[in-house]
């Protein structure tokens, strides 16, 4: 085990990418990589160690199936990991940074919709009347599961959604939506109030179990939590 | 029990067995159970994009295979087979093995039901097992005992609904005993814009959803029937109700005093008690307010028998009357619908 090389993920792209190589750099743990393109790199005075520039999503999944020792992500993303890659994964540290909310949003104009109590309601509202389940555009299915369980929302039915998806109640794509909302503007601009809160999500520190007793990498976790 | 033993007694009853297909159209299962159960489903697409599941029940599926082929006099199947669910977190097979049989479009709900509660008593004395306890119940005093409480109609309706989500359930119960369910200063700012909404066209659809069934609800919830204070002596009442536990021979005077200390209004007769006296030594017969909560199309009369294994509890077999579902699954007329499931394992 002693040479194993030990793969540090981080984000790959964007406004994201700066906050999490500031982390990296104010720990004292500079990275090295040959060009500004290039998606691979290293750290100085860790030989053993290669820093992955990957997807925000394929970070939690590299950790879950153990190809990565350490990575930089988001909480939403790992608790919408399937439990097979999330129960294999560990939260180390919660960033002050890359901040939102996991929203559940209705149109402004159900103004007789202010709480899960009344979605429930609603839902059975559009199987009466409609003959058809409540329709949910999202792209966080398991958590949106999770959530319309634990208020007794039973029907209802998941529309993916991968982008854009403040727009799918007004292209009639779905009734409502579960997305991630930082300030609440899109929202607001695509005439949509929040319910409730699902989630506070923000960039978290993540290590592998199968890695997190490794000497280097619980010296490099050290690091990067203070 | 060898399956043929048991095959006998529901043939020697007048069950005919059905042969049920292996996979039914998603929706089917999915109206039955809603969109959360989806997660439970081993679902497919076809080249025409209809979606298909592998049956992850079989009385769903016998309830779709009556509803098509139409048959509109009284009916009794039973069947057996597999059926396939994706498990959750308790590890099990995701292969359950299934036998049921039902009693579909009678006009004697009371006889139907006391067959089979009687066949069900059969099967028992059969087994292997040589003590167990039949418990009854009936949904249909539950939801009239719910209409007898100063609830808002709206709060009534949601405690009916979510009766088989136990846990759900309790945290209404929780609800309606500590808050109220209005925020004032929000209900002030969407007046004004109700008022706008009044000039308008009703029909005007937003987003899935009609002006007028927005405003209905809106005006329903906060001005005609608002719950501005806690109803703990309701939630007293149907957690005291399902406390209830007796002997069958016992129930109706034990619910209608229970009724009555209560000032609920209600009288239950014997009709709802299919089974009378305890006179079998081998099997106990009680009344039990809170059994067979789980399944949600449940709408009358709810049975089970229990036995004990190895120190624990199983049911042996479970079922009840499930009125609504072949309409709520395409049936054109109400049509009646009373059954049970054995579990095969402990046979």
């Amino acid at each position: 085990m002693k040479n194993e090389i030990i793969n540090i993920a981080t984000l790959s792209k964007g406004r994201l990418k700066d906050q999490a190589e500031k982390v990296f750099k104010k720990n004292g743990l500079k990275i090295i990589s040959k060009s500004e393109r290039s998606l691979i790199g290293s750290i100085k005075g860790f030989p053993t160690v290669r820093v992955m520039y990957m997807n925000a999503t394929e970070i939690i999944e590299a950790l879950g199936k153990g190809i990565c020792a350490i990575g930089i992500s988001g909480k939403d993303l790992w608790r919408e990991s399937e439990p097979s890659i999330q129960s294999k994964v560990s939260l180390v540290k919660e960033f002050e940074w890359g901040k939102s909310n996991l929203v559940v949003a209705v149109p402004t104009a159900w103004i007789d919709c202010v709480n899960s109590a009344d979605l429930e309601e609603i839902s059975f509202e559009f199987y009466k009347k409609k003959k058809r389940l409540m329709r949910v555009a999202t792209k966080f299915k398991n958590l949106s599961r999770e959530w319309f369980n634990d208020k007794g929302i039973t029907q209802y039915e998941l529309i993916s959604s991968l982008g854009a998806t403040e727009n799918s109640h007004i292209i009639g794509k779905s009734d409502l939506i579960v997305d991630l909302s930082s300030t609440g503007e899109t929202l607001r601009q695509n005439n949509l109030k929040i319910v409730e809160v699902i989630l506070n999500s923000s960039a978290c520190l993540f290590t592998s179990k199968k890695f997190q007793n490794f000497k280097d990498v619980k010296k490099i976790i050290k690091k990067l939590s203070r | 029990m060898k399956s043929k033993n048991l095959f006998k007694i529901l043939r020697s009853k007048g069950f005919k067995n059905v042969k049920l297909d292996n996979i039914i159209e998603s929706k089917y299962v999915l109206k039955r159970s809603g969109g959360s159960y989806r997660q439970f489903l081993f679902s497919f697409y076809d080249q025409n994009q209809k979606e298909w599941s592998l049956v992850p029940d079989l009385s769903v599926s016998s309830v779709v295979k009556f509803i098509q082929n139409k048959i509109n006099t009284k009916t009794k199947w039973f069947y057996t087979g597999e059926a396939y669910r994706k498990q959750n977190k308790n590890y099990n097979a995701p292969i359950i093995n299934q036998t049921g049989f039902e009693i579909f479009a009678s006009n004697d709900k009371i006889k139907d039901d006391k067959e089979i509660i009687q066949t069900s008593i059969e099967i028992f004395k059969k087994s292997k097992f040589k003590k167990g306890e039949l418990n009854i119940s009936n949904i249909e005093i539950f939801n009239a005992l719910i209409d007898r409480l100063s609830l808002a109609l709206r709060w009534k309706e949601r405690i009916k609904r979510h009766f088989c989500r136990e846990a759900y359930f309790n945290q209404l119960l929780r609800k309606l005993s500590s808050d109220t369910d209005i925020n004032f200063a929000e209900v002030e700012k969407d007046k004004k814009i109700a008022e706008k909404f009044r000039k308008q066209k009703p029909s005007t659809l937003y987003s899935g959803r009609a002006l007028k069934d927005i405003l209905e609800r809106f005006d329903l919830k906060n001005f005609k029937e608002p719950r501005s204070i806690a109803d703990k002596k309701s939630v007293k009442i149907i957690k005291n109700y399902l406390k209830i536990s007796c002997s069958i021979d016992n129930a109706p005077s034990t619910l209608n005093k229970f009724f009555k200390k209560n000032k609920l209004n209600l009288f239950i007769s014997d009709d709802y008690f299919p089974v009378v006296k305890t006179i079998n030594r081998k099997i106990k017969i009680n009344f039990s307010s809170n059994i067979n909560r789980s399944l949600e199309y449940y709408s009358g009369m709810v049975f089970n028998i229990t036995v004990n294994k190895k120190g624990k509890k199983f049911s042996l077999i479970s079922g009840g009357r499930y009125d609504g579902l072949l309409k709520n699954l395409g049936s054109k007329k109400n049509t009646t619908a009373v059954g049970a499931a054995i579990d095969m394992s402990l046979l």
